[in-house]
């Protein structure tokens, strides 16, 4: 499931492929299926014994990719970013644009042709291009337009050790454990929700949240592991192989405290492996989320993934189960959490 | 075959210079069948010999099968591999790349970059350097020690990828897509009696310093040699002294070039109504006519090259019409001299 969610094309805005193929799979699973005028997605499950508190899981179906904003005469393709991507990493990416997914590639000009001055500089975007194999601009516009979506060429693919190297973990990682989870039964009615556009904004979850109105969320994210080479070790933010990470905060939110005791005990009592985030960089949908309605108590829980917003992010095998195992005893064991909304006197 | 099916099958091999058993082993099989002498020398050249009943001289049709890549140099602590370069690569095409490493197996790697959420605005501006780019393989140190090891070869995996039109993008466009197009010559003049033996060379090192050529034209001792490799096609960041694709052979002049050998072909050209490009080079083509032109006692020598986009990187693109124009060149100035003392003079 996750090669199939990883190489599907969803880029902010354009998230119809995945959000089509993720409704047709759960819709059978669910009390009550539906889609909003943004696009997110809403799974309502019954629990078996409710206390009336809602509880939300929340993951979103984007992808950080491209956008065409023009076709020169000669036939190529000039594209801005659809949410954060590091300029340096595009250079000679193979793409895929449009809804027919036609073939291209981002060209740079050959290294012999470059003075020492021109090798020495960082190419930014507005001077790349993509390649279609067009002959004339003409040519390019049967098969390519303005505001075409463009999503990177980049194969689920299996390294050593259970590694795995696959475009969008970040957070199709998140939709494939809801995915999993949501066939399981709980005692609690559960919110089961795939939000749109996270990544240019945390937008689809701003408007699930008044929605829904959760009194506690998790949020299902891929977060990054710089645990490489040539990083000092107390830069890796948090480290594959070593669990799921529970945050305590980021750029954005700052995790229930409770809630986050709440799930660290239930993964040491399962023996399952968790870490935290060593850093505070980075946002999701939880802030949108804590704070979008009438307040909510949220906590993220991670996959710690390498190389994110990149078409070759790295995750463990390992990681991934452990995250939904925890998760999966998180929500059978969610009703046991108090919701606090004492009355003060 | 079709050349672009000579294509897909010869840039799929992966044999970075000093490490072209591959390509080698794959020449020699093939060739067997359709030439009277294969052999294959010291340095891994290998040198085909359509025989001729008459006695009317030696013709060298050379192309080079390495590609450029690179090679594990160390391996740290934590089990990435650190890597030289082999041939001129320009770094900020690495970050985000996919390649293989040639171990006990193949094994796929990742080139690791940093992502946005880590770097300091100083950082982002600035070029990454060779020493700052690593593989990784998801190994640990021991397991990399143990299946891939120091020395080990490491090329792009990038496969074929067909554009629009007849283009193609790959790896090791050059200078597989001269041995496309030679081969391809060669099933043209199936059948047909030559004057003089044909000698089909298929070169190493070239990437490194034009080395297996020198070797190679010293064991054959040509009356002549024409060597087919590529050379800047036009794209949207260069267009001085480029070729736009499509074009078909681009014939080089200058001292690197038999005067009165590349006016007979182009004499031929006309003649055939074969229409071609000139190149001017004043000095080193940078090419193996540079090295077999002084190889033994002097051979003449011509150069003809094929337009290609993004040279040196993993989408090196080009037309195939190129190639098939090109064949189509060899194939008309091959059978119009029965002896190479015609075309000598």
């Amino acid at each position: 499931m996750l090669k199939k969610l990883t190489e599907l094309s969803g880029v902010s805005g354009n998230e119809k492929n995945v959000s089509d193929y993720i409704f047709s799979e759960l819709q059978p699973f669910a009390d009550k299926a539906e889609k909003d005028n943004i696009g997110n997605l809403i799974f309502y499950k019954k629990g078996k014994n409710p206390t009336g508190t809602t509880v939300a899981v929340f993951a979103h179906m984007d992808e950080v990719g491209l956008i065409v904003t023009d076709i020169t005469d000669d036939g190529y393709l000039k594209f801005s970013s659809v949410g954060g991507i590091d300029d340096r990493i595009l250079l000679t990416q193979r793409v895929l644009v449009g809804k027919e997914q036609i073939n291209g590639v981002i060209g740079i000009k050959a290294v012999h042709l470059q003075t020492k001055d021109e090798r020495g500089k960082v190419i930014k975007i507005e001077e790349m291009y993509i390649d279609i194999g067009a002959l004339n601009k003409e040519d390019a516009q049967k098969v390519a337009k303005k505001g075409d979506y463009v999503s990177f060429n980049s194969p689920y693919q299996k390294l050593s050790r259970d590694r795995f190297k696959a475009k969008a973990i970040d957070d199709r990682a998140g939709c494939a454990i809801i995915m999993e989870l949501i066939k399981e039964s709980y005692d609690e009615d559960i919110y089961f929700c795939f939000t749109v556009q996270e990544e240019t904004g945390l937008r689809g979850a701003q408007v699930l949240s008044r929605r829904i109105n959760p009194d506690i969320a998790l949020v299902l994210e891929a977060t990054t592991a710089s645990d490489t080479a040539f990083s000092p070790k107390h830069l890796y933010a948090t480290t594959l192989g070593n669990g799921p990470v529970i945050t305590n905060m980021d750029r954005g939110a700052y995790a229930d405290k409770e809630l986050n005791s709440f799930i660290t005990n239930i993964a040491e009592n399962n023996s399952i492996p968790y870490q935290n985030k060593l850093t505070s960089n980075g946002g999701n949908d939880s802030r949108q989320i804590q704070t979008g309605a009438s307040g909510c108590r949220v906590c993220s829980v991670s996959l710690p993934c390498r190389y994110i917003h990149s078409p070759v992010s790295v995750a463990d095998m390992n990681d991934y189960k452990s995250m939904k195992n925890l998760i999966l005893k998180v929500l059978k064991d969610i009703h046991k959490f108090a919701n606090k909304k004492e009355v003060i006197q | 075959m079709s050349i672009s099916k000579y294509i897909e099958k010869l840039t799929c091999l992966d044999g970075v210079s000093g490490f072209e058993h591959n390509i080698s082993a794959f020449l020699v099989n093939y060739l067997k069948s359709i030439c009277d002498d294969v052999t294959i020398d010291a340095l891994g050249n290998v040198i085909a010999c359509k025989k001729s009943k008459k006695s009317g001289g030696k013709v060298m049709l050379e192309a080079h099968i390495d590609e450029i890549g690179m090679l594990v140099s160390a391996i740290d602590d934590d089990g990435f591999l650190l890597v030289s370069p082999v041939g001129g690569i320009d770094v900020r095409i690495l970050p985000a790349s996919c390649v293989k490493v040639h171990g006990k197996e193949k094994y796929l790697g990742v080139v690791g970059a940093k992502p946005p959420h880590m770097m300091s605005s100083d950082e982002y501006a600035k070029v990454i350097d060779f020493e700052q780019i690593y593989i990784d393989v998801g190994m640990s140190k021991e397991e990399a020690q143990a299946n891939i090891g120091v020395g080990a070869m490491v090329t792009f995996d990038a496969s074929p990828t067909h554009l629009q039109n007849d283009f193609m993008a790959s790896k090791c466009m050059d200078d597989r897509a001269s041995v496309a197009t030679i081969l391809d010559c060669l099933d043209k003049l199936k059948g047909i009696e030559l004057g003089y033996d044909l000698y089909i060379c298929a070169c190493v090192q070239e990437e490194v310093g034009l080395r297996g050529s020198v070797t190679c034209a010293y064991s054959v001792n040509p009356d002549f040699a024409i060597a087919i490799d590529v050379t800047h096609a036009t794209t949207p960041d260069e267009s001085k002294g480029t070729f736009k694709c499509g074009v078909g052979p681009v014939i080089c002049l200058g001292p690197n070039i038999h005067d009165t050998l590349v006016n007979n072909f182009i004499d031929t050209m006309k003649r055939s109504n074969i229409s071609y490009e000139i190149e001017v080079e004043g000095g080193n083509t940078g090419t193996d006519a540079w090295s077999i032109q002084t190889a033994r006692e002097g051979i003449p020598t011509m150069l003809i090259s094929l337009p290609l986009k993004y040279m040196h990187t993993p989408i090196e693109t080009i037309s195939i019409s190129d190639c098939e124009k090109t064949s189509h060149s060899l194939v008309t100035f091959l059978k119009s001299f029965e002896k190479t003392e015609d075309v000598l003079c």
